[in-house]
């Protein structure tokens, strides 16, 4: 809305300006006409007015006038010419007759020119025409803009999107603890299995970190360990060839489609089975059976499943990019239209972790973080991270009480206090004074 | 909303271009009174929303805001601010708005001084101003619009091309459009001269002094530009007849005939066709130019614009400004009424010949930048056409201008006497001789060296002698000369300084051609070798972190048997957002020359490649380009070409008002 007056006001600010002139001589020449009319022609007055209006700009008088001015300075020069040296007083009298000559000529032509272009008359239909053709284009320029510019974009500053490379720190940061928590994981379960290695939980715990660090490789030996233990149970084959097809780079060999047939035959309900045999399928060249496979899956799957969409939309893929027709045989609703197919990496994000198996994640990174604050207080970074993330969890209490804690640390240090306060007032917490 | 109002007032400029371009044509066939004072009116708006647009294009650099899109593909935030204020023209979209915005400057600069001028001759001109505009704005808007959004823009942007993150490339381009686009000026005269039937000396005293500061400002860029590839590019080469480099030349040789023919129309009434000509060839080869480097026909380190589109809509301006300009010349250039009559042995004389020599410079130097792009369109085949042609083809024209250009100033306007002119030269041919002898003695060659070097004394005592001539000195007592001296017009001294600056530009060339020495070797940290009288020792080898690189700086001592030791650090630096490396030469100028060294990398045996070079002369070439600057400066300020204002309003007494 602001843009509108702001934008509206320059082309008010453009137009009158630019015609000011036209509308300004128009009610001129009417005051002219009335004084005319009413009195004696000539009032003295009018004539400042016009004068000013530069209506007699084209007078035989100005022209020679303004022509004289160059001729006089050309005498004068002759004068400097002189004294320089330059001329002799003989080529200086020469030059002073070819100078007037030149007036003469100049007077001559004017008086000419002037009498073939008579005084045209006052307030012809010219100049609403030009008014009118200025404001045609001024209506196409309105139009362009309308059609080119994102009159409602604000600007982006850098500096005002604190916020975006907050969020972004932020992440990375919350990644760096997960990435410690996970890793702490890996060597404590991995202590407790060397001492107890027949626990199956523990070897799937083991696995599914190793997975989430982005070592499927390692992953794989503890999903086996799993499969044997348990009797190759078919959710532990499922995560083992999860497991084999992630260190291959997505491809599906052997020994991973063997698991997973030997966990289809099992009574596995892991959707993750059906999903690799269709990519199987699809690896193969079968696209017929894969999308047979996954319309399955997801006619078959509760209808909250997280999947759900991912495979939805991969039918949807493989069916268009095939040209295969698939009307009416999914009867599970249309996937939320996404911009892009989902990638590789949304596979394995969404794979990697059930939404409480995400909560317990980020709850055990705020209290790793909260411990070692304990231990280690003197790392302002750490505080306001710590504050940060109990708001994002909702837990305003401990978000409170730590912000506090951070207070009376840095009590002595007032610019990190500032910037505690700034941190308390953007989450909405109660400022210490 | 900064933004948006920067690309709003854009387009409202486009508005005012188009009405620009026809409401002072129709005001001035119509010879109406009121609308003629709209005429400037909207060249002052158009200029004033032009330069909104580009403060809020620059606003949105300084803030790096990468919502805008020109922003996001040029910019990063850890450049330094003075980098991020000339990233706004160093690319395509921003450097077109530079040259809108310098042309609409232009355009409001006449509007707001020329009260004075004949208003129907000032609406035309303004017309053809606004039709230029229209035109190059429109090109803006539609194919390069720099306020084009981004909607989800990324947190950083992605960097600007390191060649150009240089204090000399940052204000080389300005300078260069102030001298490109200065020249629409005389351009919008002489044509606004072709339809109003007349050219007068009122006319040419108008266009002087617009040329002579677009020559001005032409021939500091072409210096800089020079001057930048020295020591950015680090081979040591200064001039490469790049078309790009040629693009700027063609205008400046034209624009200097057009500078020297304005002054026989307004000293003399004579050369009126030659003026216009002139006037339409100058500001025709600035817009080749515009069309060479942002069409992207040319591959070249300047063409930074590769659109096809962009290219159509230039060539088709280029071919309406100058197929319309040149067809309105040949229809009404024959109605110019000739002035003062002259004989072949004038000062006239020497003009139009100066006038011809330079056109036909320019001629070739077109030849060679044209031939390879249309043997290539025609056949499709690739030649690169390079020094060779043209140091045999534009040396020899360009020698007999330097020649020449030591009488002119000499001889007298309608008649002159050659051999008393000569006569006047004497001390030139006997300075001339001993130089030759010297360099002979001296260098022993080449012999265009020797040669040059004897053109370089010719023009430059020659110059100087015409000056000492006027101010009679050693004739009278050293205070009469001196108040002599006082008295001269300032543009004798700008005459005498432009043409003194050539010859040491000539001297510079030469020297630097013929003596330059140079060594590339491996050196671990600690050896030397030998160059000239010289002995470089690569004395030690540092990296560092500089805002938005990564440095490698070599020490570089030389020692010179009695002479002082010089420290030199040359660089090589990697831009790290671009991935870029550039070379930071390591230079001392002296006034015999330049001593030059450039560090490289390491070659197998782990030694540094390094390159020295031992340059004569070559600082003054530069020294030349910047004296030829100072005399084109103290010319522009002489009182002649002031405009001697006369009172409007005082109509009512026919005398007209004193002088200033």
């Amino acid at each position: 809305m602001t843009i509108a007056i702001v934008l509206g006001a320059i082309t008010l600010l453009v137009a009158g300006f630019v015609l000011w002139p036209i509308f300004q001589n128009r009610k001129q020449s009417d005051q002219t006409k009335n004084v005319d009319a009413g009195a004696k022609a000539g009032s003295t007055g009018t004539q400042t007015a016009q004068a000013e209006t530069s209506s007699d700009i084209l007078d035989a008088d100005d022209e020679m006038l303004r022509d004289l001015a160059v001729y006089r300075d050309q005498l004068s020069e002759i004068e400097r010419d002189i004294e320089r040296g330059v001329l002799t007083p003989e080529q200086a009298s020469a030059a002073r007759i070819e100078v007037q000559r030149r007036i003469l000529n100049a007077d001559q032509r004017i008086k000419k020119d002037v009498k073939a272009h008579p005084k045209p008359k006052n307030g012809t239909a010219l100049r609403p025409m030009a008014a009118g053709l200025f404001v045609l284009f001024l209506i196409g320029g309105i139009g362009l803009y309308v059609d080119l510019g994102s009159p409602t974009m604000p600007d982006r500053p850098i500096a005002s999107r604190g916020d975006e490379i907050n969020a972004i720190r932020q992440a990375q940061a919350m990644d760096q603890d997960r990435k410690e928590v996970l890793n702490r994981a890996v060597s404590d379960l991995s202590q407790k299995l060397i001492e107890n290695p027949d626990n199956i939980k523990g070897w799937e715990l083991l696995g599914a970190s190793l997975m989430a660090l982005g070592r499927p490789a390692e992953a794989q030996t503890a999903f086996l360990e799993a499969v044997k233990l348990s009797g190759r149970d078919g959710d532990y084959l499922a995560m083992y060839a999860e497991s084999l097809i992630r260190a291959d780079n997505g491809q599906i060999n052997a020994i991973a489609r063997g698991a997973l047939n030997e966990a289809a035959k099992s009574d596995s309900t892991d959707p993750r089975i059906q999903y690799y045999l269709g990519l199987a399928d699809i690896q193969d060249g079968n696209y017929e059976a894969a999308i047979d496979r996954w319309i399955a899956l997801a006619n078959g799957a509760p209808a909250d499943a997280a999947w759900l969409p991912m495979v939805v939309s991969r039918i949807q893929d493989a069916a268009a990019a095939q040209g295969i027709d698939i009307e009416g045989r999914l009867t599970v609703k249309q996937a939320p239209p996404m911009v892009a197919g989902p990638t590789e990496d949304d596979i394995k994000a969404a794979q990697e972790m059930t939404p409480e198996e995400r909560q317990e994640m980020i709850a055990s990174m705020v209290n790793n973080l909260a411990e070692r604050l304990k231990d280690n207080p003197d790392n302002p970074e750490g505080w306001a991270r710590l504050i940060r993330a109990y708001s994002v969890i909702g837990d305003r209490e401990e978000a409170q009480s730590a912000y506090e804690s951070a207070h009376r640390q840095f009590a002595d240090q007032p610019e990190l206090l500032s910037r505690l306060n700034g941190l308390a007032s953007e989450l909405g917490l109660k400022i210490v004074e | 909303m900064i933004v948006e109002i920067g690309h709003y007032a854009l387009i409202l400029s486009l508005v005012m271009a188009f009405a620009q371009s026809t409401i002072p044509f129709i005001a001035a066939s119509r010879r109406d009174p009121v609308l003629l004072t709209v005429a400037p009116r909207l060249a002052i708006t158009c200029f004033a929303l032009v330069a909104a647009s580009f403060l809020a294009l620059t606003y949105a650099y300084v803030t790096s805001d990468f919502s805008v899109l020109n922003v996001l593909s040029n910019s990063h935030t850890s450049k330094p601010m003075i980098y991020k204020i000339t990233g706004v023209w160093a690319n395509h979209e921003g450097s077109m708005l530079l040259w809108v915005m310098i042309l609409t400057l232009f355009g409001g600069a006449v509007a707001a001084f020329g009260r004075n001028l004949p208003p129907t001759l000032l609406a035309r001109v303004l017309g053809v101003m606004g039709l230029i505009g229209a035109g190059f704005i429109l090109f803006i808007v539609l194919t390069s619009n720099p306020f084009d959004r981004v909607m989800n823009p990324p947190l950083d942007g992605e960097g600007m091309n390191p060649l150009l993150q240089d204090p000399g490339i940052a204000i080389h381009p300005p300078f260069l459009y102030l001298g490109y686009v200065g020249f629409s000026v005389a351009f919008a005269f002489a044509v606004a001269a072709l339809i109003e039937g007349r050219v007068d000396p009122a006319w040419a005293r108008w266009v002087r002094p617009w040329t002579l500061a677009a020559w001005v400002f032409l021939t500091a860029g072409i210096g800089l530009g020079s001057w930048w590839a020295y020591y950015e590019l680090g081979w040591g080469g200064w001039w490469f007849w790049d078309p790009v480099e040629n693009a700027s030349f063609m205008p400046w040789l034209a624009g200097t005939a057009l500078l020297h023919s304005a002054i026989v129309v307004e000293k003399r009434d004579a050369l009126k066709s030659w003026t216009i000509f002139l006037a339409i060839l100058a500001f025709s080869f600035s817009l080749l130019g515009t069309f060479l480097v942002r069409s992207g026909a040319l591959t070249s380190v300047h063409a930074f614009a590769t659109d096809p589109t962009r290219g159509v809509f230039i060539l088709f301006l280029l071919f309406a400004a100058v197929g319309g300009s040149l067809t309105l010349y040949a229809w009404r250039a024959p109605t110019l009424k000739g002035g003062g009559l002259f004989q072949p042995i004038s000062r006239e004389g020497a003009l139009i010949f100066n006038n011809v020599l330079l056109s036909i410079a320019a001629a070739m130097v077109l030849l060679g930048t044209l031939y390879p792009l249309l043997l290539e369109t025609l056949t499709g085949e690739k030649i690169s056409v390079g020094a060779p042609f043209f140091n045999a083809t534009f040396v020899p024209i360009i020698t007999p201008v330097i020649i020449a250009m030591a009488f002119g100033p000499l001889m007298p306007w309608k008649r002159a006497d050659l051999f008393a002119v000569m006569g006047k030269l004497k001390i030139a041919l006997a300075v001339t001789v001993v130089v030759v002898l010297v360099t002979l003695w001296l260098s022993g060659g080449p012999a265009f060296a020797v040669f040059g070097m004897g053109l370089a004394a010719w023009l430059f005592v020659g110059s100087i002698l015409e000056w000492a001539g006027r101010i009679k000195l050693f004739r009278e007592s050293f205070a009469t000369s001196f108040r002599r001296m006082r008295n001269l017009p300032r543009s004798a001294h700008g005459t005498m300084l432009a043409h003194a600056g050539v010859a040491i530009v000539v001297a510079g060339i030469t020297g630097s051609q013929a003596w330059t020495e140079e060594a590339v070797q491996s050196l671990s940290v600690g050896e030397s070798t030998q160059l000239a009288d010289h002995t470089f020792t690569l004395s030690g080898i540092r990296e560092y972190q500089g805002p938005n690189f990564v440095s490698r700086e070599a020490t570089v001592t030389i020692t010179t048997p009695g002479e002082k030791t010089i420290v030199l650090t040359p660089e090589k630096r990697v831009y790290t957002v671009e991935g870029m490396p550039t070379t930071e030469a390591g230079i001392r100028s002296g006034f015999t020359g330049d001593i030059y060294a450039v560090i490289g990398d390491q070659d197998e045996s782990g030694k540094w490649i390094t390159r020295f070079y031992v340059k004569p002369m070559i600082p003054w070439m530069w020294t030349g380009g910047l004296v030829m600057v100072f005399g084109g400066l103290m010319s522009l300020s002489d009182r002649r070409y002031r405009i001697g204002a006369p009172v409007r309003s005082n109509k009512t007494s026919a005398k007209p008002a004193p002088a200033e």
